[in-house]
C-alpha cells in the first residue's frame, strides 16, 4: 500500500494543480479566470489525462470533484476497465480530491487505452482517463517488395512483436534512389494487408532504390534495416490469360492445357517460365507440374477417367532487360475446369478376364510411368508423343483382344 | 407491409428504414463496446438524452417534429463521432469505421425521409436541416469514447421509439383518410339524392 507523507502530498497537489490548468486548456473541461480560479464544466476531472506509460511503471492519478456538487472525496471510488480498484490504493488528498496509485502496470488491455474511471458513491461515472501502457516499437523486419508489370512497387514487412501488442503503431515506408535521390514517403498503406504500402508511379528503372520502414508509437520510434533493390529484379506479372483445358481425343487419362503469355510484358525483353497445378473436383490437394518451361501449352497425363479437374497456371517473368534475378511468381490464374472422358470399358462380373486385363494394364502403366519419371518426367514433347503412341497401340491391341474374347467364351 | 406497400406508404418506408438501423446497430454497439473496453463499465446510471416527457399526449405534428429534431441532432452527433473515431480507431478496424459511416448515411436518409413526411403533413420549414454544424471535436480520449457510446445508445433508443411514433402517425393518417373518404361518400349520396328529387 502506498504511503503518503505530508511532503509528497503537498508536492503532488502543487503538481496536479498545474496539471489541472493544463488539462483545462487542452481539453476544455473547465473555465480559467484571470484571478486564477478554475470553474469546472464537468462534475470531476482526472489528472493526468490520457497518460502514456511503459509496462511495469507506476501511476499516481487524482480525481478532483467540483466543489459545488456536494460530493466528498471519500465517497468516490475508482475502476480500471470496469473493475473496481481496492480501497487500499486510494488516498484522500483533500476534501474534494481522491488519489489512486497503480503499481507495476500491465500492457493496455485494448489499443484504445485502458479506462481509468472515477465514480460517485452511487456508481455514476464522474470522469475518466485513458491509460496507454505498452512498449516502444520494435524494428520492422523482412521487407519484401514486388513490381507488377514494372509499373509500380508494393512492399510488405513484418512488425516487431512486442511494440505492436499494446499500443497502436504507425508505420511509414520510405524510399530513395541509392546515390543521389531524396527521401520519398509511400502514401497508400494497407493495400496488401496490414503491413504493406503501394507506390503507384514515378519509379526509375536501372537504378537501385533504398527502402526502409519507420515505426512509431506513443513511446518512441525505430527504423528497420535498409534494403536495396532494382525494380527490374522484382517484377511480377498478371497470371496467364486465356487458359483453355480440353480433352485429348478419347484419351481418358489426359487433358490438354494451353494459355497465353501475360500481355502486359509483351513489349519487354524477358523470358517466362510457367507452373501448372491441378486437382480433382472433390479434393483440396493440388498437384504441381513445375517444369513446364517457357511453353504455353502442356499435356496432363495419368489422370482419372471421367473426372472433373481444376487447372491453374502462373507465370514467372525473369531476365527483364537482362536482370540476373530469379523473378517473382504471379498469382495463380482463375481455375479452369474440364473433365476426362469416361472409360469405355466397364469392368463387370460377366467378363471373366477383366481382372486379369486390369492387372496387365496396371503393370504396363506402372512400367511406362517408371520410364517417364526416369527419362522425361513432366511435359516434354518427347514423353507425350511416346505415351500417345503407346496408348494408341494399347487400345488397338485391346480391341483385337475384345473381338476374340466372345469366341473364347463360346 | 411488403416492399411494394412501403414504396407507396411513406410511413411504412420510414419504419423499414428504422428497422434496418436497429438491426445494424446491434452488432455495431457490441463491437464498439469491445473496441473501447467498455464491456465491464456500467453506463446504466448515465441517463439517455431521450426525454419521454408527455410523449403519450403528444399531437401528431409535435411527435413528428420531436422525431425530426432528434434525428437531426443524432446525425450531427454521429457525424462528429465518425470524424473523431477516424483518428482514434486502429487501421485494422477500417471495416468497423466503414460500418459507422454507413450508419451515418442511413440516419441521414431517414432524416430526409422524415422531412418529406413533414412536407406531406404540411409541416414545412419548421426545422433546420443544416447538419454542417457538427460541433467542435475535442475533449479527452475518454470523453470521445463515451460520446460515441452515448450517440449509438441514443440512436438505438430512438430507433425503437420512432417506429411507435410512425405507426401512430400512420394510423392517424389512415383514420383521417377513411374519414375524408366517408365524408366524400356522404356528400356524393346527398348529391345523388338531390338529383333524384329533381
Amino acid at each position: 500500500m502506498p504511503r503518503w507523507s505530508e511532503k509528497s502530498e503537498k508536492s503532488f497537489l502543487i503538481e496536479h494543480q498545474g496539471a489541472e490548468r493544463n488539462i483545462c486548456a487542452e481539453f476544455q473541461v473547465c473555465r480559467l479566470y484571470d484571478s486564477g480560479d478554475i470553474v469546472m464544466l464537468h462534475p470531476a476531472i482526472i489528472f493526468p489525462q490520457d497518460p502514456t506509460l511503459m509496462i511495469g511503471s507506476s501511476l499516481t492519478a487524482a480525481c478532483s470533484v467540483d466543489s459545488d456538487l456536494n460530493l466528498k472525496a471519500d465517497d468516490l471510488f475508482w475502476t480500471l476497465n470496469g473493475k473496481r480498484l481496492p480501497s487500499e490504493l486510494y488516498t484522500i488528498l483533500n476534501g474534494t480530491v481522491m488519489g489512486v496509485v497503480l503499481n507495476n502496470l500491465n500492457g493496455s488491455k485494448q489499443q484504445s487505452g485502458d479506462n481509468l474511471v472515477c465514480h460517485g458513491k452511487d456508481g455514476r461515472i464522474l470522469a475518466g482517463s485513458c491509460l496507454y501502457v505498452g512498449l516502444p516499437p520494435e524494428k520492422p523486419t523482412n521487407i519484401t517488395c514486388w513490381s507488377k508489370n514494372m509499373k509500380d512497387l508494393t512492399c510488405r514487412w513484418a512488425p516487431g512483436s512486442e511494440g505492436e501488442a499494446y499500443l497502436h503503431t504507425n508505420y511509414t515506408l520510405k524510399y530513395k534512389l541509392r546515390w543521389y535521390g531524396k527521401d520519398n514517403t509511400c502514401q497508400e498503406y494497407h493495400t496488401m494487408g496490414p503491413y504493406s504500402c503501394h507506390i503507384p508511379k514515378d519509379l526509375a528503372l536501372f537504378t537501385p532504390y533504398e527502402i526502409w520502414v519507420e515505426a512509431s508509437n506513443r513511446l518512441g520510434s525505430t527504423t528497420s534495416d535498409i534494403i536495396t533493390l532494382d525494380v527490374l529484379d522484382v517484377v511480377t506479372t498478371d497470371p496467364p490469360s486465356d487458359v483453355h483445358v480440353s480433352r485429348v481425343g478419347d484419351l481418358e487419362d489426359q487433358l490438354s492445357v494451353r494459355w497465353s503469355s501475360p500481355p502486359a510484358l509483351k513489349d519487354f525483353l524477358f523470358q517466362a517460365k510457367y507452373q501448372i497445378r491441378y486437382r480433382v473436383e472433390d479434393s483440396i490437394e493440388w498437384k504441381v507440374v513445375d517444369d513446364v518451361g517457357n511453353q504455353t501449352s502442356c499435356r496432363l497425363a495419368g489422370l482419372k477417367p471421367g473426372t472433373v479437374y481444376f487447372v491453374q497456371i502462373r507465370c514467372n517473368p525473369f531476365g527483364i532487360y537482362g536482370s540476373k534475378k530469379a523473378g517473382i511468381w504471379s498469382d495463380w490464374s482463375n481455375p479452369t475446369a474440364a473433365s476426362t472422358p469416361r472409360s469405355e470399358r466397364v469392368p463387370g462380373v460377366c467378363d471373366p478376364k477383366s481382372g486379369e486385363q486390369n492387372s496387365t494394364l496396371r503393370r504396363e502403366l506402372k512400367q511406362f510411368f517408371g520410364w517417364v519419371k526416369k527419362h522425361a518426367y513432366g511435359c516434354s514433347n518427347l514423353s507425350i508423343k511416346l505415351y500417345d503412341q503407346w496408348r494408341v497401340w494399347l487400345q488397338k491391341s485391346h480391341k483385337t483382344r475384345n473381338q476374340v474374347l466372345p469366341g473364347d467364351k463360346l | 407491409m411488403d416492399a411494394n406497400g412501403a414504396h407507396h406508404d411513406p410511413f411504412a418506408l420510414g419504419i423499414q428504414q428504422l428497422r434496418k438501423i436497429r438491426v445494424d446497430l446491434i452488432p455495431l454497439m457490441e463491437k464498439y463496446v469491445q473496441i473501447q473496453g467498455f464491456d465491464d463499465l456500467d453506463f446504466s446510471r448515465e441517463s439517455a438524452s431521450v426525454e419521454i416527457g408527455n410523449w403519450t399526449e403528444m399531437a401528431a405534428e409535435e411527435r413528428l417534429i420531436a422525431n425530426l429534431s432528434a434525428f437531426l441532432e443524432l446525425e450531427r452527433q454521429l457525424k462528429r463521432v465518425v470524424e473523431e473515431q477516424k483518428d482514434l480507431l486502429h487501421p485494422r478496424e477500417h471495416v468497423f469505421h466503414g460500418d459507422l459511416h454507413s450508419l451515418l448515411g442511413q440516419v441521414g436518409a431517414l432524416r430526409e425521409h422524415l422531412e418529406q413526411i413533414g412536407s406531406i403533413l404540411g409541416l414545412c420549414d419548421q426545422w433546420s436541416s443544416d447538419i454542417t454544424e457538427v460541433g467542435a471535436t475535442g475533449g479527452s480520449m475518454f470523453e470521445k469514447k463515451v460520446r460515441g457510446y452515448k450517440v449509438l445508445r441514443d440512436l438505438s433508443v430512438w430507433s425503437v421509439r420512432s417506429v411507435r411514433d410512425l405507426r401512430k402517425l400512420q394510423r392517424e393518417r389512415e383514420r383521417y383518410m377513411r374519414e375524408s373518404m366517408k365524408e366524400v361518400e356522404t356528400l356524393m349520396e346527398r348529391v345523388e339524392t338531390e338529383i333524384g328529387r329533381e
